[in-house]
């Protein structure tokens, strides 16, 4: 980011392929649309860019990146929540949400029947639906805590908030998902 | 579910919990958690769950960003400026700039049409001009009013001071070219020409004689702003360049009322300005505009009631033709000024008394020796001179 904030068009470039497809997989979990996603992970990059000349080193620069992305996103969750509310959670998910899932699928299709593919396929939307029926704070929490994998203390810096209140938080988070996905997880214990 | 006794209650566990499951926890922390765990089914139950929805969270695959992701991304970056001014601004609308700038043109010119000016007053512009005339040569207010003539109106076209014209043509040719550029529309510059073509450039007729007071025909076509009062500053013979343009020297010809006001309105004095009237202070070279700066010194030290009189000469001086200012001002005044004090308001006296009679009683009067008694033949052939001389009409030859 030193090097995109002395001028290094380069540089930037690599802190675009870098970073994408975490931040677009983020949103995409935060505001469930693909578009949607890929525009706010879009306005990140660009607001990466306009606020080079003033970017100063007092973090890490991940930390930064997606504190302005879970703003983003929390906002525009906030935003579209009314218009979210007339989707049904339990409509079917479409094609564009679902299309590297697609992907997988055809492949596993060669090697397993309809009904497994149809047990796969509800098992996913049940994890989803678990997430996104959790409070945007936790669900932010959970996102980038299991799927950036971010420490602790990155993740209170990009809540805004203590360590230990994130911990509260994440752990409330674990304790409805594991109440929503209690099925899964009996299975999961089982295997 | 917790037990007392242990080495970490079960709320306690609540913040290590996780971080076991991760395996984030430092090596006492895990040793500590491993010891209630060791004691504790509800949380090693709670563990081994939150084991289980970690896996499931795992098993949501990850999306990619579309190919466009990174195009979008840099096409954004490259629309961004690289440094913002406080005029980008104009970039988005440049119609609106055009007008804009338009605007501003013909707010300077307006305001430079007074600021390049030495600090005069435009009203007194006439009288400043004039001055040394206006001051020496008190009769000019005496001098004897055109005759009306039954033709006068027919021959005179509505006029307008050709200051005053140039300036609303320029000053609407750019309000009307803002306006263009702005709205895009043809009719806004439409609108512009539209003014009657015969008003700004009919050619007059020859000069005529006498004139009515008042052409109150020709004055709503080019009615001039804030112009409430009649005019005087062109007669219809007048041969100075201009002419042609100026159409409203008619207007009030013979109404000496209300000079005052009227007279601001008159910047259109001097017979043998240029045509552009209304730059002839810009045009004014430095010694002219010290003079005028001087005579307006002057003038300014005199009370009012002369200011004012001297307003109402500028307004006749303004009236006569260019023979008959070049007579007074070549041939009579300096003989005027010669006069002593007695004998000029002797001539006074009596041009005041023939001011307005016929032709034919003034005559009358000047042959009676009564009435030129103890004039000498020089004052009475001045008086004669001026008795002829018009305001307005052509030479007193042919009296």
């Amino acid at each position: 980011m030193l090097d995109v904030k002395a001028g290094d068009e380069q540089s930037f470039t690599l802190l675009l392929h870098r970073y994408r497809s975490p931040l677009v997989n983020f949103l995409y979990r935060m505001v469930r649309n693909r578009e949607q996603a890929e525009d706010l992970a879009q306005e990140v990059f660009l607001r990466v860019y306009r606020a080079r000349e003033n970017y100063v080193p007092s973090a890490k620069f991940t930390t930064w990146l997606f504190r302005i992305a879970t703003n983003l996103a929390l906002n525009s969750v906030r935003d579209t929540r009314y218009q979210r509310m007339e989707i049904s959670l339990d409509a079917p998910v479409t094609v564009d949400a679902e299309e590297g899932e697609e992907k997988t699928l055809d492949i596993a299709e060669k090697h397993q029947n309809i009904e497994q593919h149809l047990v796969e396929e509800t098992r996913k939307k049940m994890i989803r639906h678990a997430i996104e029926k959790l409070p945007e704070k936790q669900r932010a929490a959970v996102l980038l805590h299991k799927y950036q994998e971010l420490d602790y203390g990155e993740i209170a810096k990009i809540l805004q908030c203590s360590e230990s209140a994130l911990k509260s938080l994440l752990f409330r988070a674990y304790e409805t998902l594991r109440v929503e996905l209690a099925p899964l997880v009996a299975q999961q214990g089982k295997s | 579910m917790g037990r007392e006794g242990e080495v970490m209650s079960c709320s306690r566990m609540e913040n290590k919990i996780l971080g076991y499951v991760d395996g984030r926890l430092r090596e006492n922390e895990r040793l500590e958690v491993e010891k209630h765990l060791a004691g504790c089914a509800a949380c090693c139950l709670r563990v081994n769950e939150f084991r289980a929805v970690s896996g499931l969270l795992e098993e949501l695959p990850m999306i990619e960003p579309t190919a466009a992701f990174d195009l979008r991304v840099r096409a954004r970056v490259a629309a961004e400026p690289v440094k913002q001014s406080w005029w980008a601004w104009l970039i988005p609308a440049p119609r609106v700039t055009i007008a804009a700038l338009v605007l501003m043109l013909a707010t300077i010119w307006v305001g430079t049409a007074s600021k390049n000016q030495p600090q005069i007053a435009q009203e007194d512009i006439p009288v400043l001009e004039n001055y040394d005339v206006l001051s020496n040569f008190e009769p000019l207010t005496e001098l004897p009013q055109p005759v009306q003539a039954d033709d006068g109106g027919q021959q005179q076209s509505p006029q307008m001071s050709g200051e005053m014209k140039l300036r609303l043509q320029f000053g609407g040719g750019l309000l009307a070219l803002g306006l263009s550029a702005a709205m895009a529309l043809p009719s806004a510059a439409q609108s512009h020409n539209n003014r009657p073509p015969q008003q700004q450039r009919q050619p007059h007729a020859p000069r005529q004689t006498n004139r009515p007071p008042q052409q109150p025909g020709g004055r709503p076509q080019n009615k001039p702003p804030k112009n409430d009062g009649p005019h005087h500053n062109a007669t219809p013979n007048r041969p100075s360049p201009y002419q042609q343009t100026e159409s409203m020297g008619m207007i009030g010809g013979d109404r000496p009322q209300n000079l005052a006001g009227e007279s601001r309105r008159q910047p259109n004095f001097n017979p043998n300005r240029p045509p552009k009237a209304d730059n002839r202070l810009r045009n004014f070279s430095p010694e002219e505009r010290q003079k005028l700066q001087q005579a307006e010194r002057r003038f300014g030290q005199l009370p009012p009631q002369q200011q004012q009189e001297m307003r109402e000469r500028a307004r006749v001086w303004a009236k006569l033709t260019p023979e008959q200012q070049n007579h007074i001002r070549n041939d009579v005044l300096p003989a005027w000024k010669q006069l002593p004090p007695a004998r000029r308001n002797a001539i006074k006296s009596r041009l005041n008394v023939l001011q307005n009679m016929p032709e034919s009683a003034r005559n009358q009067h000047l042959s009676d020796a009564n009435f030129t008694r103890g004039m000498s033949e020089e004052d009475k052939a001045l008086l004669r001179d001026l008795s002829h001389m018009h305001v307005g009409a052509p030479d007193s030859a042919g009296e």
